[in-house]
């Protein structure tokens, strides 16, 4: 029969053995012959002699953390009687070694509970994030107590501090275990909890229970939509891998060898010039919006000048080399749509970049909290050696990538879906009113550009039904505010910002539309 | 049985690994069998090559980490990065275009000759409803404007406005006569045909085209054209010529054909496009590369 572990871990003083006691005292030993419980580290609480006997547990104090071995509890279980053991941990211990440790016999880690007094959680957190990490992450439950005097705010962000390390942990305030009665399950003996009904699985019965009536004939119509969007969605995604990588390999790059002194000292000595470098630097990275996205978010975590950077990522689109060359054979004789095509994508760039700094908007404001490359820079020791270097530049790309690749799969398939369903809906549209028509093109721009040198040869399909500054907004604003970028972005920018922001240059691009107006 | 399953194997490496090396070998499969070409542009395929190595990398600086014991690792999260797969698997027949069929518009705003503006909006039999008037007004500003750009320009060297005749790059010549438009040629040809249509008028072209249909044509007549696409299949459209055929009701759609004519003009809906006449048309085979391809030169 299985013999059932349960680690409870935890900093000194963080209540761990009242929490055992309760739980003790709660009755899950009750069904088990045996119990040993192996004290890791002897705090101000103590386990009385009688309350133990009651219990019919065998209290073994661990001096050192290497003799949990596998055998070591194989042999604990062999020597008589027990079938269950509860470890106290003691929180500066590793834990990754512990978990690296192969268990023999019938021995499985069941639960792991980390325990925490609520006061003292943010400072570890901030300051043992190393230690803490392997602990929490590994955790299926985050036990806080003493939380009276929290806030739900604080709440909630004690809760995403937690998802952060592993999103399939679960948090709960609990003073005693007895309070939470679907806690205490899963310290239920010889139940596999996992193995119950889930809400996902009914789902996706009542789903496939659906496919079943379906009504055929609409079927092929149906397939042939998703046929539809499945290709583009795939042809979105296949062009932007190598883009996406190559983000990730340069951001991992940035953030783990590149000095962040030195990238500042390039952006930030005269505050106007930079812009104007910022503005122009899109030219030495002739890469798709798309492959851009992923860099300028590595950027900003590097706690770069934000103006800077958001001048760089609007503009890059303008003067970058390939880019202006689809503008060229998009409209081969209108020189000046080129023209207008480039300034007007600089003049934008530089004008929100110059907004952000008179706001004087800093960039850990609009950070979202929880971005950076946290794992990275903890768990990653790597000494001056070549190959410890590139091991580390390529696991951080690697985490990078998983990072950044599932908002490019959200934000393509939303493309994809658009693309599908809109350009019938938007030819409906079609006016003569110029405001009505800058407008058209600005929720295309939203959700009909696909990559900044198509959006060319798009805007030239446009052309005819619409006069030249709305197809020129089309494709200036396009790259700026396409939405998979936006949702590419929002992975490191707060939403607020990001809304911001779009605004911003809506109103940017709607003034140097009515300026373009009056040129051309 | 459960117990593997609880155990303290690191799952989530194994999930990652596998996502890794899926997407890697679906990028190369896609790459192999050709169909990469279905979705995306051509010049893409040294970067979709290095996106598959760079994930082999990955999968191969996983492998260290797969003794790593591990509690509780969430695994669902992974499956979105396999939704791409899931996809490809589920729709392998992606073949045969999109049925989005165009014909161009000029980039000169749709009229493509290089006729005075007065003259234009006199003869322009498009101009019954105000809209079309309004934009005719407004496409005749931009021609005027870019002309007077170029005679500026050209101011210089004291000539007058001589136009490079962009028919005379395309000199393969068939056996009968014909200028031949070989696939690379063909998106190139077919936009230069519609803003410098002057320069084409009575040549005699032949190219391997589908036969595409629409509702705004007459009965004699259909599109002829290719799925042409500039960055990857989102993009992609079928564009083709107006071409006049007595044989028209019997093509099917998608089919395959060599078809010769002269580049003649048309008036459709409101503007001048080219026309395909005395056409000759046979029945071909389908080309290796469905689509092709528009490269910037």
């Amino acid at each position: 029969m299985a013999v059932d572990i349960d680690v409870v871990t935890g900093f000194l003083e963080s209540g761990k053995t009242t929490f055992i006691k309760q739980m003790i005292a709660s009755g899950i030993t009750a069904e088990y012959e045996g119990s040993a419980l192996l004290l890791c580290e002897e705090g101000e609480e103590e386990y009385e002699e009688d309350f133990l006997k009651r219990h019919n547990i065998t209290l073994i104090p661990v001096e050192e953390p290497d003799s949990i071995t596998g055998d070591y509890l194989k042999r604990l279980t062999e020597s008589g009687g027990i079938d269950y053991i509860m470890i106290e941990y003691n929180g500066t211990w590793d834990m990754q070694s512990f978990l690296n440790r192969k268990l023999v016999g019938e021995c499985r880690i069941r639960n792991i509970v980390f325990v925490s007094e609520a006061a003292a959680f943010n400072s570890y957190y901030s300051n043992m994030a190393g230690l803490l990490r392997p602990h929490m992450g590994n955790s299926d439950y985050v036990v806080v107590n003493r939380y009276q005097d929290m806030g739900k705010a604080e709440k909630t962000e004690l809760r995403n501090k937690v998802k952060r390390v592993n999103p399939v942990t679960k948090t709960v305030f609990l003073n005693d275990p007895a309070e939470d009665k679907r806690f205490l399950r899963i310290f239920t003996p010889f139940e596999d909890l996992k193995k119950t009904v889930t809400p996902g699985m009914i789902l996706l019965m009542s789903v496939l229970l659906v496919l079943c009536f379906l009504p055929t004939a609409y079927l092929s119509v149906l397939y042939d939509y998703t046929r539809k969007i499945s290709v583009s969605f795939l042809s979105i995604l296949i062009q932007a891998v190598p883009f996406i990588l190559l983000g990730a390999f340069l951001s991992s790059i940035l953030q783990l060898i590149i000095p962040v002194s030195f990238i500042t000292r390039q952006l930030s000595g005269n505050s106007w010039k930079s812009f104007l470098a910022a503005g122009l630097a899109g030219f030495f990275f002739p890469v798709c919006d798309c492959g851009l996205a992923p860099l300028i978010s590595g950027l900003l975590k590097k706690n770069l000048p934000l103006p800077q950077i958001i001048t760089f990522w609007l503009a890059s689109a303008a003067v970058n080399p390939v880019v202006i060359l689809s503008v060229y054979y998009a409209f081969p004789d209108n020189r000046k749509v080129i023209l207008a095509r480039i300034l007007s994508g600089i003049v934008i760039a530089v004008l929100v970049g110059c907004i952000l700094m008179l706001l004087k908007v800093r960039t850990k404001e609009v950070i979202r909290q929880d971005a950076g490359l946290t794992f990275m820079s903890v768990d990653m020791v790597y000494g001056d050696s070549r190959t410890r270097k590139a091991a580390a530049v390529i696991k951080g790309a690697q985490l990078e990538f998983f990072r950044v690749f599932k908002y490019v799969i959200i934000g393509a398939f939303v493309s994809s879906l658009c693309l599908t369903f809109l350009p019938q809906t938007i030819k409906l549209f079609i006016s003569t009113n110029t405001l009505l028509q800058f407008f058209i093109m600005l929720a295309a721009a939203v959700f009909m550009s696909t990559c900044s040198t198509s959006n060319a040869f798009i805007g030239r399909s446009f052309y005819g039904q619409f006069t030249l500054p709305a197809v020129l907004s089309f494709m200036v604003l396009g790259p700026m505010l396409d939405f998979k970028n936006i949702i590419i972005l929002s992975e490191v920018l707060t939403k607020k910002f990001i809304i911001q922001l779009c605004l911003l240059t809506s109103v940017a691009g709607f003034l140097t539309y009515t300026v373009v107006m009056f040129i051309l | 049985m459960a117990i593997n399953m609880r155990g303290n194997k690191n799952l989530e490496i194994y999930m990652k690994l596998f996502t890794v090396i899926a997407l890697a070998l679906f990028l190369v499969y896609e790459l192999l069998s050709g169909k990469v070409y279905y979705y995306v542009h051509p010049r893409y395929k040294y970067g979709i090559w290095f996106a598959a190595i760079a994930l082999f990398v990955f999968a191969f600086s996983m492998i260290g980490e797969l003794k790593k014991g591990r509690h509780n690792s969430g695994l669902k999260r992974y499956l979105i990065y396999l939704l791409p797969i899931l996809l490809a698997f589920l729709f392998p027949d992606i073949e045969g275009g999109n049925g989005n069929v165009a014909i161009a518009q000029s980039s000169r705003g749709g009229n493509s000759l290089y006729e005075n503006t007065v003259d234009k909006t006199d003869n322009d039999p498009g101009a019954v409803s105000d809209s079309t008037q309004d934009s005719g007004s407004i496409t005749g500003d931009s021609t005027q404007d870019s002309e007077n750009i170029t005679s500026d320009g050209t101011d210089d060297t004291g000539g007058a406005v001589i136009e490079k005749d962009r028919s005379l790059k395309y000199k393969n010549k068939t056996s009968d006569g014909a200028i031949l438009i070989t696939d690379d040629e063909f998106s190139c040809w077919y936009f230069e045909l519609f803003d410098y249509l002057k320069d084409f008028k009575g040549k005699r072209y032949q190219f391997t085209a589908q036969v595409f249909t629409s509702d705004e044509l007459k009965a004699d007549q259909f599109l002829a054209g290719r799925y042409i696409m500039t960055c990857c299949a989102v993009d992609l459209m079928g564009y083709g010529i107006i071409t006049d055929s007595t044989l028209s009701s019997k093509l099917k759609e998608n089919e395959w054909i060599t078809v010769t004519g002269t580049i003649g003009e048309y008036n459709y809906k409101g503007t001048k496009v080219p026309l395909l006449k005395d056409a000759v048309i046979s029945k071909t085979k389908a080309p290796k590369e469905e689509y092709v391809y528009y490269y910037y030169y």
